[in-house]
């Protein structure tokens, strides 16, 4: 078998004590940086870049690459510890992981969330290195009326995303589909810019988690003092036991199908998928109602989809040389740097970067399981920091890392102000996690959306006459249409369950 | 009472300060003896912070100090280079600019006049050319110019965003050419290529590095390069004077600047170091792969090209009515 044979000439390359060095630096800074919240690592990849000058180009793609993984490796950690998420793909984790550390259940969370990731991430590498050229050619077919097409199912998961009121849920992720218009639109418009060029591309992604989630979560707890009890209580186990694991083999699975899959089509792939695996786990769970109050599911299955979907990532850049996320483009960059011209030809010219990188991927993901594993008792410790020393230093990260994400003092003002939004939002029962997916989706919904007509010139029936479109549609509206009808439903049974009682 | 313990953190922390602290120096101070900044107006990853990045070590030893890449990403790059235009002259701030630059002093209400800056050296020169796929009916640029002609609105042009370079590009072959295309816009050149690749665009104009891996894997047919002869990586593609045409499409030349009133010496030894650093073979090898042209261009001629340029570019946007909005 070819693939053996270059599997086996890829291993030779990364287990070179230089390679095997260098990928347990990327994964080490991936996993710090995927910790300190702000620090992303398309910055930190940039930064490091000219270290790598003086490697050959392999090893240096190996230590960026382990940075990358590393990082979403990382990035749950803040989120399920103090209800931060280090990149946009944890945001549904902060849902039910930070609800688990609460109720001391810190170290299941990160557990699961560790073991999802690796499995999660040896498999998409497994996928990737069987699947690349089938599937680039598939993630080609997605046009403007197919990504289209996936927006909407992103959207019709709305309700999946909140365990209190659904008008709640629906309003705020209105509010959250405005903040997506902001900026200039694809025909060159301005709107909501006020004349502030820090505006033009968009509101940043980054301060705006960091002030909804870390901000807004501190501010709030400033006024429950006493509340702090309940933290600190015993912390249970370090490791997920046996019913969590029960409970969270499955969403390991789908999450690394639906994270895989959704990794290569263009677009907020990571962020989709986790969020996509999280509506999943929700409906088919029987226990739906625990989701949002600490489910294990709802960390296993997000935190697998976000390090699947990281794997796939890669199939377009290595196959296509087409980078499909800021990350990627850095990555792009340094391989074009070190004189390797990412594009179709890269496998049959540079196999050894192609197949070594790939091995080097399932060497990093084991040196992240045995990385990560001890440090979750130290993890969990960072929870009996008491609230004067805990919160400042939140705060001070967040400050951080908005500003270092573009040098801009702009970035903290709209963190302070998303921060206020966030404590107001919780006083008022609104939560975020709705607000955060309508504002990412909407510049790609919107986007598809006039390119489709554009190239119709105006004519609606683009999105029903490609077969793929029309199916990810109707997928879409099924959905929409069960829930309904386990609306009513249930609204009938709860009606006759009262007449009974009558 | 400051107990003995505080009082010394107290003057420890006072002394990191002051050493931190710059500009304290005598008059006569060497230049540089602190980090020159690199101010790129985008994200990290695009060909203005690889240009700084391949440039940065030849640099740093020609000049024998240390530089700092500053990506300051946003407002189409008129945040880097407003701040660019606004920092200090003392020679320690300098920035990349490439035609994006003339082109939002018309597109944004936050664009630089060229005139704000002072031109250092052109460092490259990058041709844009115009792609199709390479199953697309059309083996030349006049067979497809007469098809486009023959069938208005028909044909769907690519570009990276209404009023970015490449959209402007398209626009300059409509006013040449008299065609009429749909232009299809894209966020960015990943996209546009990911786009024409999978056939939703029928044709795309791109700077030549982003098309060439897909050109030299036969999935991509060039029919023009834009610039005013033939590219050296695609020599059997013809140029847009061979046609018979005036250059409307621009391309991607690099052009490093500091503010202006920067002193003569210092702009002379950031000149220098910046020559010799394109003068490295790893700066050529990595332009030859990439079909970049290194063109060296000296600070007495930046003026007057400056202006052609911007003359040009002016032209297309009158043609168009694009505004600010």
């Amino acid at each position: 078998m070819d693939i053996f044979a270059n599997m086996l000439t890829g291993f030779g390359i990364a287990i070179t004590p230089l390679n095997l060095a260098l990928c347990l630096v990327g994964c080490f800074v991936g996993t710090l940086i995927g910790v300190l919240p702000g620090i992303g690592p398309t910055a930190t990849i940039a930064l490091l870049l000219p270290v790598t000058f003086s490697l050959p180009p392999t090893s240096a793609i190996i230590m960026l690459a382990g940075i990358y993984y590393g990082a979403m490796y990382g990035g749950s950690t803040t989120a399920i510890l103090v209800n931060m998420p280090g990149e946009a793909a944890a945001a549904i984790t902060c849902i039910d992981g930070y609800q688990m550390a609460r109720q001391g259940r810190a170290g299941p969370a990160l557990g699961i969330a560790a073991f999802g990731s690796f499995i999660a991430g040896t498999v998409g590498v497994v996928f990737l290195m069987l699947l690349a050229p089938p599937i680039a050619e598939l993630a080609l077919k997605f046009g403007p009326p197919e990504i289209f097409a996936v927006m909407v199912l992103g959207l019709t998961i709305l309700s999946y995303l909140s365990s209190g009121s659904l008008l709640k849920a629906f309003i705020i992720a209105l509010i959250g589909l405005f903040i997506g218009m902001i900026g200039i639109d694809i025909a060159g418009v301005e709107r909501f810019t006020f004349n502030i060029p820090d505006f033009y591309d968009g509101i940043g992604l980054l301060p705006v988690l960091m002030g909804l989630f870390g901000v807004g979560e501190v501010l709030f707890n400033l006024e429950r003092v006493i509340t702090r009890d309940i933290f600190i209580t015993k912390i249970r186990g370090f490791l997920p036991n046996r019913e969590d694991w029960r409970r969270s083999v499955m969403p390991i699975v789908r999450g690394t199908g639906i994270g895989f899959f959704m990794g290569v089509i263009p677009g907020p792939s990571n962020t989709l998928s986790s969020f996509l695996s999280y509506a999943v786990e929700k409906r088919l769970s029987d226990h739906a109602e625990q989701f949002g109050t600490g489910a294990i599911e709802g960390v296993a299955g997000p935190e697998s989809a976000n390090n699947a979907a990281c794997a796939s990532n890669f199939i377009p850049v290595l196959t296509l040389g087409i980078p499909t996320s800021p990350v990627m483009a850095v990555i792009v960059g340094a391989l074009i740097i070190h004189g390797v011209t990412p594009g179709p030809l890269l496998i049959r010219n540079n196999p050894d970067i192609f197949w070594g990188t790939i091995a080097s991927m399932y060497i990093g993901n084991i040196m992240l399981l045995i990385l990560n594993l001890p440090l979750i008792g130290l993890w969990v410790k960072v929870l009996k920091i008491p609230y004067g020393i805990l919160f400042p230093l939140i705060l001070f990260f967040c400050f951080i890392g908005a500003y270092s994400s573009n040098n801009s003092l702009v970035d903290v003002n709209v963190m302070i102000f998303f921060g206020l939004l966030g404590y107001l939002m919780k006083k008022t029962g609104f939560e975020p996690a709705p607000l955060v997916m309508a504002y990412i989706l909407c510049p790609f919904l919107e986007e598809a959306f006039r390119q489709s007509l554009i190239k119709s010139h105006g004519d609606f029936s683009i999105f029903f006459k490609r077969p793929l479109s029309a199916t990810i549609l109707a997928v879409a509206f099924l959905f929409v249409f069960m829930n309904i009808f386990t609306g009513i439903k249930e609204k009938r049974k709860r009606l006759l369950e009262k007449i009974d009682e009558d | 009472m400051i107990s003995v313990k505080r009082k010394r953190f107290i003057l420890t922390v006072a002394g990191v300060l002051l050493l931190l602290s710059s500009g304290w120096g005598g008059a006569q101070e060497q230049f540089p003896n602190r980090a020159i900044q690199f101010v790129i107006p985008w994200a990290p990853g695009g060909g203005g912070t690889v240009n700084a990045q391949v440039l940065q070590p030849h640099f740093e030893k020609a000049i024998n100090g240390s530089i700092q890449i500053v990506n300051k990403a946003g407002g189409g790059g008129t945040i880097g280079w407003n701040y660019l235009a606004n920092s200090p002259p003392d020679g320690y701030t300098t920035g990349v600019v490439n035609q994006s630059f003339l082109l939002t002093q018309y597109t944004t209400r936050t664009g630089v006049s060229y005139k704000k800056i002072d031109p250092l050296l052109m460092v490259v020169d990058m041709s844009a050319a115009l792609a199709v796929k390479v199953d697309a009916p059309w083996k030349s640029f006049k067979e497809y110019i007469s098809y486009a002609k023959a069938n208005p609105g028909k044909v769907q042009m690519g570009n990276s965003g209404v009023g970015a370079n490449y959209h402007t590009s398209a626009l300059g072959l409509e006013m040449v050419t008299g065609v009429k295309f749909t232009h299809v816009p894209f966020k960015g050149a990943g996209p546009l290529v990911t786009g024409l690749l999978g056939g939703h665009v029928d044709s795309a104009v791109a700077e030549l590095p982003t098309l060439l891996p897909l050109v030299e894997a036969k999935k991509f047919r060039l029919l023009l390069v834009g610039s005013t002869e033939r590219n050296f990586a695609v020599p059997d593609v013809p140029c847009i004077k061979e046609e018979g045409y005036e250059q409307v499409m621009v391309g991607a030349w690099y052009l490093w600047v500091v503010p202006k009133g920067v002193p003569k010496d210092r702009a002379k030894k950031l000149h220098d170091a910046f020559k010799a650093a394109m003068e490295s073979k790893e700066y050529r090898d990595y332009y030859r792969k990439q079909g970049g042209v290194v063109r060296y261009m000296p600070p007495e001629e930046l003026p007057a090209f400056l202006e052609k340029e911007d003359k040009s570019l002016k032209k297309i946007i009158d043609f168009s009515g694009i505004k600010p909005s």
